[in-house]
């Protein structure tokens, strides 16, 4: 092992692969003896280093989606930093290179700049032919030192598809094709369990992240991202595809796998879960997506963006706000609340002032009244005949009055001998208690209590 | 689509967004043939302190029509009508003839609308000010003071008639500033 921390990394990452197959456990105490012994010890002060505070800022997406895939085995990022038209014309250079030496006798690297020089800046070409010949993807036919004539190499006709695969990768085919490799070796007679099981780990890890990822980007409402992402994404072929494997998976290895299949289903639920809030909010009305747009993008994107990026962002979701606009009846409303107009009809007068009740003499006298004209001057008078005889309900209502009277408690009281009167009428026979009203002092009368009729 | 044409359209929607765009930075006679086209009329206001600072508001050719759920659909955005009371004091105490006075401080329209419908206005009317009607162009706050903004300074003729009558009543109001009980 050579030295430090890279070649520790390496050595870990080798470990990983050759474990691959193996049980995960095994991995685990493989890396944790790496970095146990002599060599963990001198790796210790490189780690020490300062975290970096951001990500780099890669100038092109291509080469920050291969660097992320490839972070593993980087030693340094600059390597990777590439610009779209130079990993372009990078491939270009292999395509044409095998496309112009089919046979593998080795071609002019004149003939082969001439060929692209319409395509790319002739100082770029050289450029990155440096480079792949650097890295072995393009070989000098003869290890001599004026050679000129080139080839590809193995390696270099890998990186036609590899590279492409790499850098366009989304999420969601990654996925797919992840299910489709799994699948097949989970369906294979030749399959170990600990291999299938490995493969179940690494997909639970991928959805994993996955989830969290859309999660993040649901929660941002960062619009552009979220259309994009919802293009390629498709949770029933998901939820099918993961359904479809552990149906295999169970087939080949009953009751073996049972774990590992729950912490998958677990780990799918959640980024279908996620995929379903990513869509419902897309296919929201466009009222609700109004709200959601965030202002500052719309502000960002209407500054300089052409219309066919407008078009990408807007269209089926919101243009833009509707101005706002003066209604003539709220500025009426308004100027009658600010200058207090009365409503047309005439609101009451609190009770107690107005002059229909002072027009009316108090309560006290009217009772006052009633018990004098009872009374006709003499101190008592016996009640019983007159309950008997008035029609009803004027004997229920006299009853009521005089019981108000006596509790006023101002000079009169009602005394009950304790006898029943009655009367026979022609239908019905009428049965009251006696009653007599009598003058008292002021002060003694008792509040009549009981039943009286 | 040709970079001439997106330029135009993206012109005239910063100007319907932010209800004004600074004449410098548009190309007026694309605009107005534009805005022609669609019904709508370019005005050329001056908000600032100093008058150098031009800007072209999108108006109406005539009366602006009211919100329709009907076809031809035209959504608006009502405003609240707390707001609408600060701005039809605001409206007018800038318009009032015994005060002339091109800008207002808050406290002088907080401590008018106190007067009007009771203490407790003074937090209102800031907000009103401060989001609604200065997110709708009618007021725009410059180093001296709140002032008439771009739309406010584009009415049409029959909203400032409107204006102008709840105006006229408050002037009337005995407790408006130098009223009988003020």
């Amino acid at each position: 092992m050579e030295t430090g921390w890279l070649a520790t990394r390496v050595d870990s990452g080798n470990v990983h692969r050759s474990c691959h197959r193996g049980s995960i456990p095994s991995y685990y105490s493989r890396v944790d003896a790496s970095t146990g012994d002599g060599d963990g010890a001198a790796a210790a002060p490189r780690t020490a280093a300062p975290l970096p505070r951001a990500p780099h800022e890669f100038k092109s997406a291509e080469a920050r989606q291969a660097a992320g895939v490839l972070g593993a085995l980087l030693k340094e990022i600059g390597a990777l930093d590439s610009t779209r038209e130079e990993i372009d014309a990078g491939l270009d250079l292999c395509r044409t290179l095998a496309d112009l030496d089919p046979y593998g006798d080795g071609v002019p690297t004149r003939r082969l700049l001439e060929a692209l020089q319409s395509r790319y800046p002739r100082r770029l070409l050289q450029n990155r032919l440096g480079v792949l010949m650097t890295s072995g993807a393009i070989l000098k036919d003869k290890d001599v030192l004026n050679e000129v004539d080139v080839r590809l190499s193995l390696a270099g006709s890998l990186s036609l598809s590899i590279v492409p695969w790499i850098t366009s990768m989304s999420g969601q085919r990654h996925l797919l094709e992840m299910l489709t490799r799994i699948e097949a070796r989970a369906t294979s007679r030749s399959a170990s369990v600990a291999d299938v099981r490995s493969d179940l780990v690494d997909l639970r890890r991928v959805l994993s992240t996955f989830a969290n990822d859309l999660r993040r980007m649901v929660d941002s409402r960062k619009t552009a991202a979220m259309l994009e992402y919802a293009r390629v994404a498709d949770d029933r072929i998901l939820r099918a595809r993961i359904g479809r494997l552990k149906d295999a998976v169970v087939q080949q290895f009953p009751d073996e796998l049972t774990d590992e299949l729950e912490s998958l289903g677990a780990a799918g639920d959640r980024y279908v879960v996620q995929q379903l809030r990513l869509l419902k909010l897309l296919g929201a009305s466009r009222k609700t997506l109004g709200h959601w747009v965030r202002r500052d993008e719309v502000d960002e994107v209407m500054r300089g963006a052409s219309l066919s990026r407008l078009a990408s962002l807007w269209d089926g979701i919101a243009f833009d706000e509707a101005p706002y606009w003066l209604s003539p009846a709220q500025v009426v409303l308004a100027a009658d609340d600010l200058t207090f107009v009365k409503a047309t009809g005439e609101i009451p007068e609190p009770g107690g002032t107005a002059s229909e009740t002072e027009a009316e003499p108090p309560l006290q006298d009217v009772l006052r009244a009633l018990a004098e004209d009872l009374l006709d001057g003499a101190d008592e008078r016996d009640l019983t005949p007159m309950l008997l005889t008035v029609p009803w309900p004027e004997p229920a209502v006299l009853l009521a009055q005089l019981a108000l009277l006596e509790g006023l408690d101002i000079g009169y009281a009602l005394t009950y001998p304790g006898t029943l009167a009655t009367r026979n009428d022609q239908s019905m026979t009428r049965v009251v208690t006696s009653l007599y009203l009598r003058r008292v002092e002021v002060g003694a009368s008792v509040p009549l209590s009981g039943v009286l009729l | 689509m040709n970079t001439r044409m997106d330029q135009l359209a993206l012109e005239l929607a910063r100007l319907r967004r932010h209800n004004q765009l600074p004449i410098a930075d548009a190309r007026v006679a694309d605009l107005e043939i534009a805005a022609n086209a669609n019904g709508r009329q370019l005005h050329v206001v001056s908000t600032a302190e100093d008058d150098n600072t031009v800007s072209l508001v999108l108006g109406w050719h005539s009366v602006e029509p009211a919100a329709s759920t009907r076809s031809p659909k035209l959504v608006r955005r009502t405003l609240p009508q707390s707001a609408v009371k600060v701005l039809v004091v605001f409206y007018a105490l800038i318009k009032d003839p015994n005060t002339v006075q091109e800008s207002l401080r808050l406290p002088q329209l907080s401590g008018t609308l106190d007067r009007l419908v009771g203490p407790g206005s003074g937090g209102t009317a800031e907000k009103a000010l401060s989001e609604v009607l200065t997110a709708a162009g009618l007021v725009v706050l410059t180093s001296n003071g709140w002032q008439p903004g771009p739309k406010m300074l584009t009415w049409d003729g029959p909203t400032r008639a409107v204006m102008d009558h709840a105006a006229e009543r408050l002037w009337t109001h005995p407790l408006w500033p130098g009223g009988a009980n003020a």
